[in-house]
């Protein structure tokens, strides 16, 4: 492999992992200087996080709109996922995500917002768990990560593209992701100001996963997600892409 | 000679009233704190708390978690035997059957398993029998956590029977049953020497790391780390570039680990030059070349072995033993002499 070529992977796995949170592929710092005063100690919510060793809780703080959000991702990514957060009004989440759902800052700057992983459905069975991770990349258009996922045959299959809201949307997803299966995603890459060459992409992935207790091979009903992916979009950008 | 694991008691007879009876004889006072102080110079600050955990759950004896009456009683089944598992001394296994030749469920048990937030996220949270435990549903199994701190928990997995005949009871309402009956033993784990089980493994008395350390010269910049309570690898911080390994060579690493096994010796084939016997400081060891590298195989105690198949008693026995990993046989011999002269205590 070329050693452009190798860049260039990179460069598409970074572009693809960014919203999964990576922090040792994310440019810049992590728990910026200016986050000092917020809570970095494990609270009520982190503790329930997969990771409540990197998770920061959540400061209802908020959000910038449009072009400052994009300079304020880069220049404070704790205080953007702050604000990631913070878009959507909890009656909202409430709609999507059912009671009980409860928001972090997972590894990485981004917001995840999960729902309650101890509801229950009226059989007494625990209920499949939705997360929605959102995040903000300033440095690049979508045309980018278009341009290294379309130019690998193996990844271009898994590539397609569409609008929400009127904006140019990227999906990126394997069979697996939605084979009603174990674990099943909707990873999107929104052109956060509406032109694909504009550097500022928004990222939404939707994760449906198996009721807790159950096996990771076990079937799912992946209607809930395709029934809320443009929704949870829509509310998003109009907020803050408006 | 060899002889049955027991819980403080034969095990097709007294275990069904002795098997819950902690042996009163009070821990070593302390001396969860020396095992806590004695974390090997070689692991570094980053893999230290997990040393510490590894070390405090090498000290949980694994097959005296097991109650064989209680899971017959759960199962309807008959006990078979209790084997510490191959993978390791952390390991339990407690086989069942039906008849001669119709082995049934199968309860494997690991003291110290890595059980951290995001397993428990995934798992649901029950109570059995004032126990706080998490429970995950396979096809054919399924698997009970009770945590001992924030990353590390017990876990027993029930596998149910395979081929035709369909268990009655589905593998977790089996497990349910089992480890609730199991609950007042394992709200205070069972220590290795307590007595609850015999013969006691002593191997576990020590520290892997202690032994791996023995290797760390090999290495540029080396460091030691467990990967379970009864595992230490010594590698370097500076691992070679990736490329290519040559079949039959494995990672540039040394790894201890203290075992159940099988007479090694069966390793050693006619006309087949993979395997060959030596003996190290009076002890039987055997190396054997494998397609990932190395494994040396040292009876630490041919005087202790347990019966792995009650219904073949005199074939199948386990003694303790060191089981030693590296890139080639090349010089596996000469780190087995370190290993064995650290660990006798020479």
């Amino acid at each position: 492999m070329s050693r452009r070529l190798t860049a260039v992977v990179l460069a598409a796995t970074a572009a693809t992992a960014l919203i999964s949170g990576c922090t040792s592929i994310l440019p810049g710092t992590a728990k910026p200087e200016s986050a000092s005063s917020s809570p970095r100690e494990p609270g009520t919510n982190c503790k329930r996080s997969a990771n409540p060793e990197q998770c920061v809780e959540w400061v209802d703080t908020k959000p910038k709109q449009g072009q400052d959000l994009l300079a304020q991702s880069t220049q404070d990514e704790l205080i953007t996922a702050y604000m990631l957060c913070s878009a959507v009004p909890t009656e909202v989440w409430d709609e999507l995500l059912g009671p009980g759902h409860y928001r972090f800052i997972g590894q990485g700057p981004t917001c995840t917002i999960s729902s309650d992983d101890n509801r229950k459905t009226p059989d007494g069975k625990f209920a499949p768990v939705v997360e929605v991770e959102i995040a903000v990349w300033a440095k690049d258009p979508l045309a980018t990560d278009l341009a290294i996922l379309r130019g690998k045959k193996e990844l271009a299959e898994n590539v397609s593209e569409f609008t929400i809201a009127g904006k140019p949307v990227m999906r990126y997803g394997t069979p697996e992701d939605a084979d009603g299966v174990g674990r099943d995603k909707e990873e999107l890459s929104i052109a956060a100001l509406g032109d694909v060459n504009a550097p500022g992409v928004l990222r939404v992935r939707q994760t449906l996963r198996a009721p807790r207790g159950t096996s990771y091979d076990a079937p799912i009903d992946r209607a809930p997600l395709t029934s809320m992916r443009d929704v949870v979009v829509t509310e998003l950008l109009k907020v803050l892409f408006p | 000679m060899w002889q049955r694991l027991t819980l403080t008691g034969l095990f097709a007879v007294a275990l069904l009233a002795g098997a819950c009876t902690v042996d009163p004889r009070p821990d070593n006072p302390g001396g969860d704190q020396q095992a806590e102080q004695q974390v090997e110079a070689g692991v570094p600050q980053e893999y230290r708390a997990k040393a510490l955990a590894h070390a405090r759950d090498r000290q949980i004896d694994a097959c005296g978690l097991h109650d064989p009456a209680a899971a017959e009683k759960a199962t309807g089944d008959k006990g078979d035997e209790l084997v510490p598992g191959s993978g390791g001394l952390h390991e339990c296994d407690l086989r069942l059957h039906k008849g001669e030749f119709n082995s049934t469920w199968r309860f494997n048990v690991e003291a110290g398993a890595l059980f951290d937030a995001s397993s428990r996220k995934s798992a649901a949270p029950e109570n059995l029998g004032g126990l706080d435990i998490f429970v995950t549903e396979h096809d054919t199994s399924c698997e009970i956590a009770k945590p001992i701190d924030d990353d590390y928990a017990v876990v027993i997995v029930a596998n149910a029977p395979s081929g035709k005949d369909k268990p009655a009871k589905a593998p977790c309402q089996v497990l349910r049953e089992y480890v609730t009956a199991l609950a007042p033993t394992w709200k205070e784990l069972p220590k290795r020497g307590s007595g609850r089980t015999t013969p006691e493994f002593t191997l576990t008395r020590l520290d892997p790391c202690s032994a791996a350390a023995t290797a760390m010269d090999m290495f540029a910049e080396p460091f030691l780390e467990t990967s379970n309570p009864v595992t230490c690898t010594a590698r370097s911080m500076k691992p070679a570039p990736p490329q290519q390994r040559p079949k039959g060579v494995g990672r540039d690493e040394v790894t201890v680990t203290w075992v159940m096994d099988d007479d090694p010796s069966k390793l050693v084939r006619a006309g087949d030059d993979s395997a060959r016997e030596v003996t190290i400081d009076g002890r039987k060891a055997v190396l054997n070349k494998g397609s990932n590298g190395c494994t040396t195989y040292i009876v630490w105690d041919p005087d202790v072995s347990v019966v792995a198949d009650n219904r073949n008693p005199e074939d199948e026995t386990l003694t303790q033993q060191i089981r030693v990993t590296t890139a080639t046989c090349d010089n596996a011999e000469q780190i087995a002499q370190k290993i064995v002269a650290k660990v006798a205590g020479k």
